[in-house]
């Protein structure tokens, strides 16, 4: 009877809990094991001091050795780095990988004003001046296919955060083989209208490079403050993508297949899209606002626009459907391009699309 | 996991030790405890343990009851302010029909910037709408609902007498998994987040209680939903949201972002606000509307797939007869920038190549698959 009752009581308690992690034999266990893994049992605090480099690790191996699972991150500004280790052969085939927070980050940028960045929600944060990005998947020395690790990586409701004019980038997955992103913002810790000119050449996100069973996801994501915003390759499918104050919003890479928007809003970029490889795209709504008079100081004259399109060596087949603001001014007519010979932009609500 | 081991131990040895039963109890209950929360609050997946300070706001916790009658404007009340005092955080309905109000008080300085509040539910909504028929509404899911015949909306964002900008309440709100719900010919909004800074609503039905083919009139010059109406920061998201019974089913205002939105017998479907930066929208369900589309600003905007029906012929009775069609497009002054690929049908008729507009001059519409686009 006492062995009914605890029985019970355990099976009724495995539902409940989501234990992580542990390795039991009973076949009822297994089927019950739970696939999320809480960051703050592998040692993980999130008091914005602690670096939960190690604890990441830590929870990542044990979330891959399952075969893939959710690591979760309660509320809390996490120093560190995130880094996926290579997922590689033995393993017969790829893996979901999820990064997640407890809920959406306050996504803080705009066009004027200064507004201290929260410090609430789930944060990963890595002030270091160089190496790896905050969160990044490292290639793979033995893979399934091409150098890239056999991840499917899913993140979700993060801020992820650098310093200002930042030595590293923020998401770097163009070593995985897939990818979602949902309610991200990734900035330098500083509202982007004050944010300083980034000299490092570094990202917000890079999308993966792969190019079989491509699949990048993009929803919802901000990026304040990078020298690029986000690097696309190819297959790339975004919406609600918000580019603030980055020197390059969109860097379009060489890519054999296309990658399609739906709304992009770029605000104070020196160039609101780059073309620096063949790439194939279509943005169904460039939402641009530039600064206008009176709206630049010594610290952020780097944010006035050079460019909307810079393709020097017109490498860009793309359509656009764009919409451009001046700060204090209101709509107007303008588009500037360098190059973009293959780019048909049209304003909305124009009569003809226009070639260059 | 440790204690697991335990526990499979003592099973297995059947070991007669009442005192480790005992203590195990006691911890498990202990363990349940600390679960109950984040396990009702439940996002799948929850949390494996606890956080040391959960952001999950459960409504029950605050006095709330969703059974239809209790008025719970104040413990909802009592509630955000928990969320807002805490920095931001999830609201969370579980499943019940709550009577009352959701205001977001203004979020003000000393406040130094923005914070988000989600209001979630525990389900989705089943948005019961049509084109033909009567149907009752469900009282399934989580529900929010005001017969209240003045004041503000059902769920709203109050304005700041302070504000960190404009007069902007400094809020991201976040509305999930939820049902709105008036009177018919309502006096009072569905949802009104003009003075929030940031939205994003998905899975939302605001209703007016009654199935739209049979509602009445609306007379009150109302709004189902109105979209923030701020201009710097501007960040508004609609997911999957339906609106029916409404003098104006979506009050649209700049930086909007919609997919997958019907807006059925309201008076005005859309309408489009002044805004200085262009909104976009993906497939739009416009149905027994007088108006599908309203401009009273200018407003550049693009609409990817907006799919029409109008009541065909015995389709409307005395009751119903003020959601025969007027106009797909009414832009009297010519305010509207726009592209819209169209599709139409008419009811009992089916797909039809009629497009109506008064106005609407500066406005590209193109059924879909005909050649390029022609202003009127």
């Amino acid at each position: 009877m006492r062995k009914t009752i605890m029985i019970v009581t355990w099976l009724f308690m495995a539902a409940a809990s989501s234990v992580n992690g542990s390795e039991r034999d009973s076949s009822v266990a297994a089927a019950l094991k739970s696939r999320v893994f809480n960051v703050l049992n592998y040692g993980a605090v999130g008091d914005d001091k602690t670096d939960n480099t190690g604890a990441f690790s830590a929870c990542v191996k044990a979330l891959i050795e399952a075969g893939g699972g959710t690591m979760l991150l309660p509320d809390g500004v996490y120093r560190g780095r995130i880094i996926i280790p290579p997922v590689s052969k033995p393993l017969p085939s790829w893996i979901t990988l999820e990064i997640a927070g407890e809920r959406e980050p306050t996504p803080v940028w705009g066009t004027i004003g200064s507004f201290p960045l929260q410090q609430n929600g789930t944060l990963v944060k890595c002030l270091a001046p160089s190496g790896a990005a905050v969160i990044s998947a490292s290639p793979s020395p033995d893979p399934l296919y091409g150098g890239f690790s056999a991840v499917y990586v899913i993140l979700r409701n993060l801020d992820v955060r650098t310093s200002d004019n930042p030595g590293i980038s923020g998401v770097d997955l163009k070593n995985a083989l897939q990818c979602r992103l949902e309610n991200v913002f990734i900035n330098t810790g500083v509202y982007n209208v004050q944010s300083a000119e980034p000299t490092h050449g570094t990202k917000g996100l890079t999308t993966p490079a792969c190019n079989n069973a491509a699949l990048t996801i993009l929803r919802n994501v901000a990026v304040t403050g990078y020298h690029t915003g986000i690097v696309v390759n190819e297959h790339t499918d975004g919406d609600n993508i918000m580019l603030g104050s980055n020197l390059n919003g969109l860097e379009f890479a060489a890519a054999h297949h296309p990658s399609r928007f739906g709304r992009v809003c770029a605000q104070r970029c020196s160039h609101d899209i780059a073309v620096t490889g063949r790439h194939g795209f279509s943005i169904n709504q460039l939402d641009i606002e530039i600064a206008g008079p009176g709206q630049t100081d010594r610290n952020n004259k780097w944010q006035a626009t050079a460019v909307n399109i810079n393709d020097p060596y017109n490498l860009g087949i793309a359509d656009i459907g764009y919409w451009v603001v001046e700060g204090n001014v209101g709509a107007v007519e303008k588009f500037t391009r360098n190059g973009g010979e293959g780019i048909r932009a049209r304003r909305i609500g124009s009569a003809q699309p226009v070639k260059h | 996991m440790e204690f697991i081991a335990e526990v499979e131990a003592s099973v297995d040895e059947n070991a007669d030790s009442m005192c480790q039963f005992i203590l195990f109890i006691s911890l498990f209950i202990c363990f349940l405890t600390g679960l109950i929360s984040p396990v009702c609050a439940g996002e799948r997946g929850g949390v494996a343990r606890a956080p040391a300070e959960s952001r999950v706001f459960d409504v029950l916790n605050y006095g709330a009851v969703g059974d239809d009658k209790t008025d719970n404007t104040e413990a909802f009340s009592a509630c955000l302010k928990a969320v807002v005092a805490a920095g931001g955080g999830r609201m969370f309905l579980p499943v019940g029909v709550y009577r009352g109000k959701i205001m977001i008080p203004a979020v003000s300085k000393p406040m130094p910037s923005w914070i988000t509040v989600e209001i979630v539910g525990e389900i989705e909504p089943a948005p019961v709408f049509g084109t033909v028929g009567s149907f009752p509404l469900q009282s399934n899911g989580t529900i929010v609902k005001s017969l209240s015949k003045s004041g503000p909306a059902v769920v709203s964002a109050s304005s700041s007498p302070n504000s960190l900008y404009g007069t902007f309440s400094g809020v991201y709100v976040v509305i999930r998994n939820l049902e709105v719900r008036t009177d018919e010919d309502p006096r009072i909004g569905g949802i009104d987040l003009r003075h929030a800074m940031q939205c994003r609503i998905e899975n939302v039905f605001v209703n007016t209680g009654v199935y739209n083919v049979q509602a009445s009139k609306p007379s009150h010059g109302t709004s189902g939903l109105t979209t923030p109406a701020c201009n710097n920061a501007a960040l508004t998201i609609l997911r999957n949201v339906v609106v029916t019974g409404y003098h104006t089913g979506i009050l649209v205002n700049e930086h909007t972002d919609g997919d997958n939105i019907v807006v059925a017998s309201n008076i005005n479907g859309l309408e489009f606000l002044f805004a200085h930066h262009a909104s976009r929208l993906g497939r739009v369900g416009t149905y027994r509307n007088t108006h599908h589309v309203t401009v009273s600003g200018q407003h550049g905007f693009s609409i990817e797939q907006m799919n029409t029906e109008q009541p065909g012929p015995g389709q409307t009775d005395t009751h119903n007869a003020w959601q025969t069609l007027v106009s797909d497009v009414n832009d009297p002054s010519n305010l509207g920038i726009a592209d819209i690929n169209f599709w139409v049908v008419e009811g009992n008729v089916g797909a039809v190549w009629k497009f109506t507009r008064i106005g609407g001059a500066s406005i590209q519409a193109r059924r879909i698959g005909a050649g390029p686009a022609g202003r009127k």
